[in-house]
């Protein structure tokens, strides 16, 4: 009803609906076009990338499945744990950012926000000497410890930034019941600032679950290996098994779907809350 | 409350202590290359598995030994991994490598030298065949030539794998195009580097770009192939008195190439060297269309899809993809012999040279020192190279040839047999000519050439520069004396 | 004690007139240190001491192994006379410009298209399908826009071929003059998820009335979004802004996936240049070097950017 009074001016969606479908249509070209291979064996892979083409190879998804399911499991209690660190540290950061005046303040947070310019490959060595130093090569502490420490950078900005931006009356009417601090952090911010934990979430998962370098270097017992590293056992030396491997891509998106499907509202209402600017 | 804790934990520590101390097993991590044990898909129904059973029958005969195989990616992650995990001592104990890449890293003491352990028995090679007595006597004494490293006197690889390079060629595709070539000699299509040129040149002239290939470091790249060779054909005059005495002919070291520009035996500036320039410059137009940036994976497929009546391609392991992928007939062809029809410089040319040879082999790493278990590690090494297990190894997946004495060639490849039979090129691909920053800044700048974003007078000044410049660097970093070339 | 802390309001509406000594400040937040203390403990360890050490390694010959020896500011000296790292910035200044550009402009006209949609319905779906390519990891977008450009069965060229254009068929990324271009369009016209949905979020934020009053005045389409629209999303926008310059300067896979910063150096950027120097020559002080100049280059540019758009809300 908001959209209709905003604009009189008249049935002016078709051609914003044409130029978004056309953007949509160019957007989803390239998952179309790896569904496309994920049914291919080399050979109609070789001769025609562009077009579906008969007969479908189910059987890629068959190996596919059986070889990176292990991975996948992996994988959902890597980013899983590492979700629920950086979720529950970050939002008490950003709320002890967002709501108190302390000293040194800024020069912490400043610690926290400055950290997205160091680039990673430039850490990567030091880093990796230093987990090494630490005993936790080869151990699930290596990619979680990592992944929360990197990912807390901007989940914690971004949960400073929405806890800011809740009317400060909210909190005034718990305080007035009596409510300790924990008790309005808990109780009152936690749950109003769900679309933005939903955020970080989805954010935290899509940069773990692709990350290959850094468990590379670090994870070299199979058993142990997240999905990226799962992957790889397509490609080999001199030829790669192409099908496979996009069929392989195709189903280590399947938790990733699901994810999405549940947490899609929060998370999108979490980004466009109007919170973040600069 | 507290005491109780307290007690709890100290029994934990002590029972995991205990449990720690009980279980002394070795664990020795290996990487095998092309031989790591894929699992089946439905597009590659028989991956290579015979790792697998040779490491299942080492550790059934050496309780308490674990042999961890650990897949390495050939891409360009390789690079990030293999400087990653020596920086941070986590290195497998065994890597599979190539004698180049370890005399690159020399300095850094990440390999164990293994003069020693060559010299000694191999108790895995049968009484009779050879390396039984001394492990050394299993490989023929011209890889050991090759791989030995110069500037320390000592040998880090046991190399097990040779390879060729060369031309596939679809043979309907060049039929339905009129051309008929035929051997000409037992391993080329051509009698000479010029013959080559024109052939290729007609065809590009019927609208067909003639040759799939690749100038990109994004992947293993074949341009490398003809910088050497070539440039090897151009200064075979001379390339004698660059040896170190008593050498015979051989792929030259570091040292020797670095010194031979440090003493002005070979330069830019040389009319030889701009000869060379174009040489390949001549057979650049010959090249498919965006090889600047083309994959090894992208030049196979235009091959393999009869786009190109040519690939340059590793002729040992590709052999297999073709013979499975290709629906025409097709055959393997080698680099045909810079002579004077090309090159004055050329004159005395008597064949081509074997660009690749003696390749992979295995290295055991300082991991395996700083643990104490040399021994242990050198046993498998040793179980796992031995005939009769690499006998199994490559014959179930021929992907290269196998140099150990007593072995045959795997079946696949009996067709690139005869190029490797060719003398090797005494200069070798860039980067192991005198150092990788050598062989990337050369790259770029032939690529800036061949693309006009420079000049030859600005190719042949950057080029000087850059060859004094490394030459100074590795010769420096080594602490290397040049004396011997001068008589 | 805390609650004293947080009913005296908490950010800037703090009343600094009577503020107490530091060390009593201190003491008072010490709850909030130890809040604090498990983030800011990880990032140290993880974070920041690696930094640190890249930082202290940009001073000295360092080859990942056993040579290291100190060398002071040599490699900012040779980083001057150094001709791939000035090709590398210049190549990097003009991409991270277009870029910046790009993943500004298209994702402001696609939010704003969709807040103007009257289905409420299509707009949250069309705000789920640009979000939804996220699941797909980067490295396979590089792999098909790598089949995007390829000369021979390549579809920008068989497009070409198609519409009669056949002549200007190219090998995209072979070509010296068109390779950056080809880079700079990867993945076009693909809605950067977090740039999209925080303009998105300021343009839903902009208030009714404002839009209703503009339309009382006659103000059409292009004013409003001069006058009112484009002004009141200025943090988003320069927020969206900062942060696809400071991700387009530390990416280097599309360049490595993509032409490996050829032909020649003509598709070269800093952070290759680094993670060449430090992975292929291993040499990782000069790697370092870059590194640092490339933070501080980054710092440089946020804090100016930040400045400019607040200077410009002020006039």
């Amino acid at each position: 009803m908001l959209t209709r009074k905003r604009l009189r001016l008249g049935n002016r969606d078709l051609p914003f609906q044409l130029v978004l479908f056309a953007f949509g249509i160019v957007t989803f070209f390239p998952l179309v076009l790896v569904v496309i291979t994920s049914f291919k064996s080399n050979t109609q892979f070789y001769h025609n990338f562009w077009l579906p083409e008969l007969p479908l190879h189910l059987g890629n998804y068959r190996s596919a499945f059986r070889i990176i399911w292990r991975f996948i499991l992996n994988s959902v209690i890597y980013s899983g744990s590492t979700i629920c660190l950086i979720a529950a540290i970050a939002s008490v950061a950003g709320y002890v950012f967002a709501r108190f005046r302390f000293p040194f303040k800024t020069v912490l947070f400043l610690g926290f926000i400055t950290l997205i310019m160091v680039p990673g490959v430039l850490t990567l060595a030091p880093r990796f000497v230093l987990v090494r130093d630490l005993g936790m090569v080869n151990t699930p502490f290596a990619l979680i410890s990592v992944w929360v420490s990197g990912g807390l950078v901007l989940s914690t900005w971004l949960m400073r930034s929405y806890f800011e931006s809740l009317p400060q009356e909210l909190f005034d009417a718990a305080y007035v019941d009596g409510a300790a601090e924990w008790q309005v952090f808990l109780y009152v911010s936690v749950p109003l600032a769900r679309p933005m934990i939903a955020t970080v979430a989805m954010t935290t998962l899509i940069g773990t679950w692709n990350d290959l370098i850094w468990p590379l270097v670090t994870i070299t017992d199979k058993s142990q290996m997240p999905l990226a590293l799962g992957l790889m056992q397509f490609s080999s030396d001199f030829e790669t098994d192409w099908g496979t491997l996009f069929a392989g891509y195709v189903i280590s998106s399947i938790p990733l779907l699901c994810v999405f499907a549940v947490a899609m509202r929060q998370f999108i209402s979490g980004l466009t809350s109007g919170s973040i600017k600069a | 409350m507290f005491r109780r804790l307290l007690l709890v934990s100290l029994c934990l520590l002590i029972f995991g202590a205990l449990a720690g101390y009980a279980q002394d097993d070795i664990t020795i991590f290996a990487t095998v290359g092309a031989y790591y044990p894929d699992e089946p898909t439905e597009n590659n129904p028989n991956p290579p598995s015979m790792m697998n059973d040779i490491v299942a029958e080492y550790e059934a005969a050496n309780p308490g030994v674990n042999i961890e195989l650990v897949d390495v990616p050939s891409n360009i992650s390789g690079d990030q991994w293999r400087s990653t995990v020596f920086n941070g001592q986590n290195e497998p104990h065994i890597i599979v490598n190539n004698y180049i890449r370890v005399w690159q890293e020399q300095g850094n003491d990440w390999y164990v030298p293994l003069n020693d352990y060559i010299e000694a028995p191999n108790p895995y090679i049968p009484a009779g065949t050879p390396g039984h007595e001394r492990w050394a006597d299993s490989i023929p004494e011209v890889v050991w030539n090759t791989t030995y490293h110069t500037g320390s006197g000592n040998q880090y690889v046991v190399t097990v794998n040779a390879v060729a390079v060369g031309f596939f060629y679809n043979i309907d595709l060049l039929t339905e195009m009129g051309n008929d070539t035929k051997f000409d000699l037992p391993y080329s299509l051509w009698a000479d580097w010029d013959t080559m040129i024109t052939e290729m040149g007609a065809i590009a002239e019927a609208g067909v770009e003639p040759l799939a290939m690749s100038m990109s470091t994004a992947s293993p790249y074949t341009y490398n192939w003809f910088d050497g060779t070539s440039l090897t054909s151009m200064y075979i005059d001379h390339i004698e008195s660059w040896w170190e005495p008593g050498a015979t002919w051989h792929a030259l070291n570091q040292r020797e190439f670095a010194c031979a520009i440090q003493n002005g035996l070979i330069s830019a500036n040389d009319d030889a060297f701009a000869d060379w320039i174009q040489l390949l410059a001549d057979f650049e137009p010959m090249w498919v269309d965006g090889y600047a940036t083309m994959t090894w994976d992208e030049a196979y497929r235009l091959f393999i899809t009869g786009k190109t009546p040519f690939l340059l391609g590793n002729a040992a392991s590709q052999t297999l993809n073709v013979t499975r992928d290709a629906d025409f007939n097709w055959g393997i062809s080698y680099f045909p012999p810079v002579t004077e029809t090309t090159s004055a410089y050329a004159a005395n040319n008597e064949s081509a040279y074997l660009v690749g040879g003696f390749t992979a082999g295995f290295t055991m790493t300082d991991r395996a020192r700083r643990e104490g278990i040399e021994d242990q590690v050198i046993d498998f090494f040793m179980y796992m190279t031995a005939q009769p297990q690499w006998g199994r190894i490559v014959t179930e997946s021929p992907r290269s040839i196998p140099t150990q004495l007593g072995l045959d060639v795997p079946d696949a490849l009996k067709p690139t047999v005869a190029f490797l039979e060719l003398p090797i090129r005494a200069l070798k691909d860039p980067d192991p000519r005198l150092s990788r920053r050598y062989g990337e800044d050369h790259r770029r700048l032939m690529q800036e050439y061949f693309t006009d974003q420079i000049d030859f007078d600005t190719l042949i000044a950057e080029e000087d520069r850059l060859m004094t410049r490394e030459a100074r660097v590795v010769i420096a970093e080594n602490d290397w004396s040049c004396d011997f070339q001068m008589e | 004690m805390l609650r004293r802390l947080a009913t005296s309001p908490p950010g800037a509406k703090g009343n600094s007139a009577r503020q107490s000594a530091l060390p009593i400040r201190i003491w008072r937040a010490k709850w909030l240190y130890l809040a604090l203390l498990t983030p800011v403990a990880l990032l140290l360890i993880f974070e920041w001491l690696p930094a640190f050490s890249a930082l202290y390694n940009s001073l000295y010959i360092w080859n990942g192994g056993k040579v290291h020896f100190y060398v002071g500011l040599e490699h900012y000296e040779r980083m001057l006379s150094d001709r791939t790292f000035r090709v590398a910035i210049t190549n990097l200044v003009g991409f991270v410009f277009f870029r910046v550009i790009m993943q500004t402009v298209l994702p402001f006209f696609a939010a704003e298209m969709i807040i103007n949609l009257r289905s409420q319905r299509w707009s949250y779906w069309w705000k789920i399908i640009f979000v939804f390519p996220m699941v797909v990891p980067t490295i396979l977008n590089y792999l098909i826009w790598r089949f995007i450009y390829n000369p021979q069965v390549g579809l920008l060229n068989e497009g070409l071929k198609l519409v009669g254009l056949g002549e200007y068929t190219h090998a995209w990324l072979g070509d010296p003059l068109t390779v950056m271009w080809a880079l700079a369009f990867v993945r076009f016209p693909w809605l950067p998820t977090l740039q999209f949905l925080i303009i998105l979020g300021g343009l839903q934020t902009i208030p009714q009335e404002v839009h209703e009053s503009a339309a009382i005045d006659g103000a059409g389409f292009w004013r409003r979004l001069f006058y009112i629209d484009i002004p009141m999303t200025r943090r988003q926008i320069t927020l969206a802004m900062i942060l696809t310059m400071l991700f387009m300067t530390q990416r280097f896979d599309l360049f490595l996936v993509m032409t490996d910063g050829g032909p020649g150096y003509s598709s070269m950027v800093p952070a290759l240049q680094l993670y060449q120097s430090a992975f292929h020559f291993l040499e990782f002080g000069y790697a370092s070097a870059i590194g640092v100049v490339l933070f501080v280059a980054m710092l440089s540019l946020t804090v100016i950017n930040l400045r400019v758009s607040a200077g410009a809300a002020n006039d």
